[in-house]
């Protein structure tokens, strides 16, 4: 074996390690997104370089209607290994998840625009957040920095919903503390969606359909994965049966927060897939700590939406009753619309 | 279908003959149980506190023949119906809600009322939450008088964030601040001699609204307050013009998940500046530089995930500062939580430092707001921590011990046997009996009886869980509570008040942050002017007492922020008195505060001496004519300064030493 100097050999290295990824675990997160070179081609068609491998989870969080392209990549040679169905895979230092914020309906003319990337990658400290704002022209996103980021913002857009409803909001771009607020477990920073529950459902792939936990392994991503997960459900999904829908809407949307040793664990309700087979997890004829009026004081009053708290939360946009708290600023339709369908279906008496 | 109809137009009308249908055929109810059929009949036109009503109703009635108090309640005749009941006064024209209620017993509803000889009530039931038949039992009552009534008064306030009572337009009486919308608020103004008058402001570029929570005070001096808007993307100030007949806006640009927003001088400048809770991040703060005001962030509270919650700005150890305390609400982990609170001692010199551990106030209490005040009258500012969860332990009570520390008083206060949840904790004296009272811990006050105990009223108030700013809005020396469209008046009582206005001339034009102390019978009742108190809400910023049964008040105080220490003696209860700062300045009350510091000689024409102590070295003296005009600044050298320049007159004399401690004293040149 023969090595010259470390120079020349640092430099062959990020070439082979990373194949088509610039990726320099002491220099990220980079200025530009380009930098990365995670896409080949126009950077706003998304599409992924050899390794940079598309996810979706079975659910996805609702973030006022935007769609969503997520990618996984990581350096050569390491792979994540299972822990449990639900919690995040153990992924190794080097590792990048990478969601792109977009919509296809921007009015006027249905656009496509591109309005955030966010990425979390795994150093050697831990899961750090860098957010990329794209610019008008869709040839770039630039990375948030300083006081920019110390803060978040905010974009007023107008696009179209599926039913034709024509919406403007301000879309909210996180600051670091926000980003933090969601992926925190046990006073650190953590990824989300990126739980085998949620990831043991097929992906069409540019060669065909195939299981996300597979593809990971084939990739070299994953070391294994059981057979016997218990996964979530696309809530979307109307042959699925409404209380997994709903379990798995929860889990998507609120479980971050509403789980042992995260934001809101002083709460009584536990929203993980896993916790909510229980029916007191879930908040059935449980009493508020915050009760909205005389007659809106249990989270779930069974058969009735109306007297159910979360559905009040779920179905106001007034930042100090609404829940979620953060990212989003108008009421999912169908989300609410899921909720009460599954209310209405209980008929247990309360105590 | 044709043929069908008019069967159905008969069946329709056939049911008229069911008298409950409609209000001229309410079915009169007397002593007793009645059951009722399914509700079918005609809706209320509203369901006054339940909001909407139904689509369907039925109707009763009930003529009292003395006085008594009535309760009417349903119960189930074996199917799960799940009413509301709707009571009213007058007639079937005009329908005047007087109370409803939904679920008082599971789904079943119940009210008690005091029914007046000769009045008929109206009693509704309508079908928002089902259709199905029940029973109606109506019977007498002896209840618990409550300790303190409050009677709900209508007033129009326009807009859908009513959570601000405040004076607005200088004439110190509280009037109600209700925001319509980012480009609108409405002000109700109370009249001199009651009742409101509202007038409608356009705010341009506001982009937010105070979801959160909304702060008021003077920070440009003018005279006029300004009022701060705390959201889920940052605030926004509103600015009044120099009459307060309209509105600018500077919305800043950072934007994060606002909770409590305060107006505080927290350099001592003489300008108010803004502290606002960041959800998530260490707080931020708004300097004032006297045209802007200037994004800060660091040094007071800096727990990296934030979970600051409620600020409540108050001098806790007497040295004429204030302090900041943090109730804060973060979920768990390993490590030290966000939801520890925080007591943060101000230095005096701009600094700020964080003495919870050592004051036994780092409590992992999951609060939203702490209620402070001087609970025994001992002249030190106590604590009541308020839950609004359970998870890390019930609410506590502090007793401020003097010495910096705190010892927990919660057991046997009260608190300890109520696991009631609030937003909002706040000390005032509702019932004037010259101890302060606690607003929280579900729809209840908490009475205080001096000693760090608390007895709740009897029932509860029907007030709203989040919006119920507090104020004298009728003029009466007892405070009232704003529920949105209704105020519940405060009903009084014999005992007696006393209110104080104050006017900064070296301080903030508020004067936040000045100690208020009165004198008499009960020994001292202190207050500290503040503005955001609680968690959402805007409290009135006029200094309010109840002094029980006592008749005299034999000296108020003031000290101010700039040090200047007003004294007024014999002040007559039941009246409101406005002190101007520096008008009631007293030579002895000045110099028994400071002990051995002395001035001499005074009068003078020329040179002052100081004769300085180990506590107070004056490096900078500022003279002021009384008028509030300043007419000289300079070093203080060898502890002397001359007044040479001067006129004749008397003149305000501020000290100030190295660590920014100020001392004052009227000086007469001759």
């Amino acid at each position: 074996m023969f090595f010259s100097c470390k120079d020349d050999e640092r430099i062959e290295g990020v070439k082979i390690e990373s194949s088509f990824v610039n990726f320099d675990i002491n220099a990220v997160p980079y200025a530009k997104l380009s930098t990365y070179a995670f896409f080949k081609g126009d950077l706003k068609n998304l599409d992924p370089v050899d390794k940079v491998i598309p996810y979706e989870p079975a659910s996805s969080l609702f973030t006022d209607y935007a769609l969503k392209k997520r990618f996984i990549w990581m350096p050569q040679d390491v792979k994540a290994t299972f822990d449990a169905d639900d919690k995040t895979l153990n992924f190794p230092v080097g590792t990048v998840l990478i969601k792109n914020f977009y919509y296809n309906t921007i009015q006027t003319g249905n656009t496509t625009k591109i309005l955030e990337t966010r990425l979390m990658i795994k150093k050697s400290s831990g899961w750090i957040f860098a957010e990329y704002l794209w610019n008008d022209a869709q040839t770039e996103a630039e990375l948030v920095t300083g006081t920019d980021f110390t803060s978040g913002s905010s974009k007023n857009i107008t696009f179209k919903k599926d039913n034709g409803d024509i919406i403007t909001t301000d879309y909210r771009i996180p600051s670091e503390t926000e980003c933090y607020a969601c992926h925190k477990l046990d006073n650190k920073p953590v990824p989300i969606g990126v739980k085998p529950q949620n990831l043991n459902v097929a992906y069409n792939y540019p060669n065909g359909l195939k299981n996300q936990l597979q593809k990971l392994v084939d990739e070299g991503y994953l070391q294994s994965y059981p057979s016997n997960i218990v996964s979530t459900v696309n809530y979307k999904d109307t042959s699925k049966p409404l209380d997994i829908r709903l379990r798995s809407y929860l889990d998507i949307n609120c479980a971050h927060c509403h789980q042992d040793n995260a934001r809101c664990d002083y709460r009584a309700i536990r929203l993980s897939f896993s916790q909510t087979t229980n029916l007191a997890k879930m908040g059935v004829c449980v009493m508020a700590d915050e009760p909205i009026d005389p007659s809106l004081e249990r989270i779930i009053t069974p058969g009735n939406p109306n007297k159910s708290v979360m559905h009040f939360r779920l179905s106001s946009i007034n930042e100090n009753n609404r829940m979620p708290l953060l990212g989003r600023t108008i009421v999912h339709d169908e989300g609410v619309e899921l909720l009460k369908q599954w209310i209405s279906g209980l008929n247990q008496t309360c105590p | 279908m044709k043929k069908i109809f008019p069967f159905f137009f008969l069946l329709l009308n056939s049911t008229w003959v069911f008298a409950q249908l409609t209000c001229a055929t309410a079915v009169p109810l007397s002593l007793g149980t009645v059951t009722a059929p399914d509700v079918t009949g005609d809706a209320p036109a509203t369901g006054c506190s339940l909001g909407l009503p139904g689509s369907k109703g039925l109707w009763y009635k009930y003529t009292a023949t003395q006085n008594k108090t009535i309760r009417i309640a349903t119960s189930t005749i074996g199917q799960n119906a799940d009413t509301r009941l709707i009571v009213f006064t007058g007639n079937c024209t005009t329908l005047n809600c007087l109370t409803a209620n939904d679920d008082f017993a599971g789904t079943f509803s119940q009210v008690t009322f005091n029914a007046v000889a000769g009045t008929t009530y109206y009693i509704v039931f309508d079908n928002k939450y089902s259709s199905l038949g029940f029973n109606i039992t109506l019977s007498e009552v002896v209840v618990v008088p409550d300790r303190l009534s409050f009677t709900p008064q209508s007033v129009s306030t326009g807009g859908s964030f009513n959570n601000c009572v405040v004076d607005m337009n200088g004439d110190y009486l509280d009037d109600i601040v209700s925001v319509v919308s980012p480009t609108q608020i409405v002000i109700s103004y109370q009249q001199s001699g009651g009742g409101f008058t509202s007038t409608s402001y356009t705010v341009p570029t506001t982009t937010i609204t105070p979801t959160w929570s909304i702060a008021a005070g003077d920070y440009d001096n003018n005279g006029y307050n300004d009022l701060v808007y705390g959201s889920g993307s940052g605030i926004a100030f509103l600015k009044a013009n120099s009459d307060g007949t309209a509105y600018t806006s500077d919305r800043k640009s950072q934007s994060f998940l606002v909770q409590r927003t305060n107006f505080i001088d927290i350099n001592n400048d003489g300008k108010l500046d803004a502290f606002i809770c960041d959800d998530n991040a260490p707080n931020r703060y708004y300097l004032n530089d006297g045209t802007n005001m200037n994004h800060h962030q660091g040094g007071l509270g800096d727990f990296p995930s934030g979970g600051n919650y409620g600020s409540i700005w108050i001098d806790y150890d007497n040295d004429g500062d204030m302090d900041l305390y943090i109730a804060k609400c973060s979920g768990g982990g390993s490590g030290p939580g966000g939801n520890i609170d925080e007591l943060h001692r101000n230095n005096g010199n701009g600094t700020f430092t964080n003495v919870a551990l050592t004051a036994n106030m780092a409590n992992p209490t999951q609060t939203w707001s702490a209620a402070w005040g001087d609970f025994n009258n001992d002249g030190w500012m106590d604590a009541v921590v308020g839950i609004n969860s359970t998870s890390n332990g019930l609410s506590k009570v502090m007793k401020n011990n003097g010495d910096g520390t705190f010892t927990d008083k919660s057991a046997g206060s009260g608190y300890n046997t109520t696991n009631a949840l609030s937003r909002e904790y706040v000390a005032h004296d509702f019932d004037n009996d010259g101890f302060l009272d606690v607003l929280g811990a579900g729809n209840t006050i908490m009475f205080g009886n001096g000693d760090f105990t608390f007895v709740p009223n009897p029932n509860p108030y029907s007030i709203d869980y989040y919006d119920r700013p507090i104020g004298d809005l009728n003029n009466d020396g007892f405070l009232d509570i704003q529920n949105g469209n209704t105020i519940l008046m405060n009903a009084g009582n014999t005992n007696k008040w006393l209110k104080v206005t104050l006017k900064g001339t070296q301080s903030n034009r508020n004067g936040i942050g000045a100690r208020v102390e009165i004198y008499g019978a009960w020994g001292k009742q202190i207050r500290d002017i503040q503005s955001g108190t609680g968690f959402g809400n805007m409290n009135t910023l006029n200094a309010h007492f109840g002094i029980g049964q006592a008749t005299a008040i034999t000296k108020v105080v003031v000290k101010w922020p700039s040090g200047i220490v007003d004294v007024i003696n014999n002040v007559t209860p039941n009246t409101t008195l406005n002190v101007i700062e520096g008008t009631f300045l007293d030579t002895k009350e000045t110099q028994t505060a400071q002990e051995t510091f002395t001035i001499y000689p005074n009068p003078t024409h020329d040179i002052i001496n100081f004769k300085a102590t180990n506590d107070f070295t004056p490096v900078e003296a500022k003279i002021y004519e009384m008028s509030g005009r300043m007419v000289l600044q300079t070093k203080v050298e060898r502890n002397s300064i001359s007044i040479k320049q001067l006129n004749i007159g008397n003149y305000l004399l501020i000290l100030t030493d190295k660590n920014g401690k100020n001392y004052s004293q009227k000086v007469t040149k001759k």
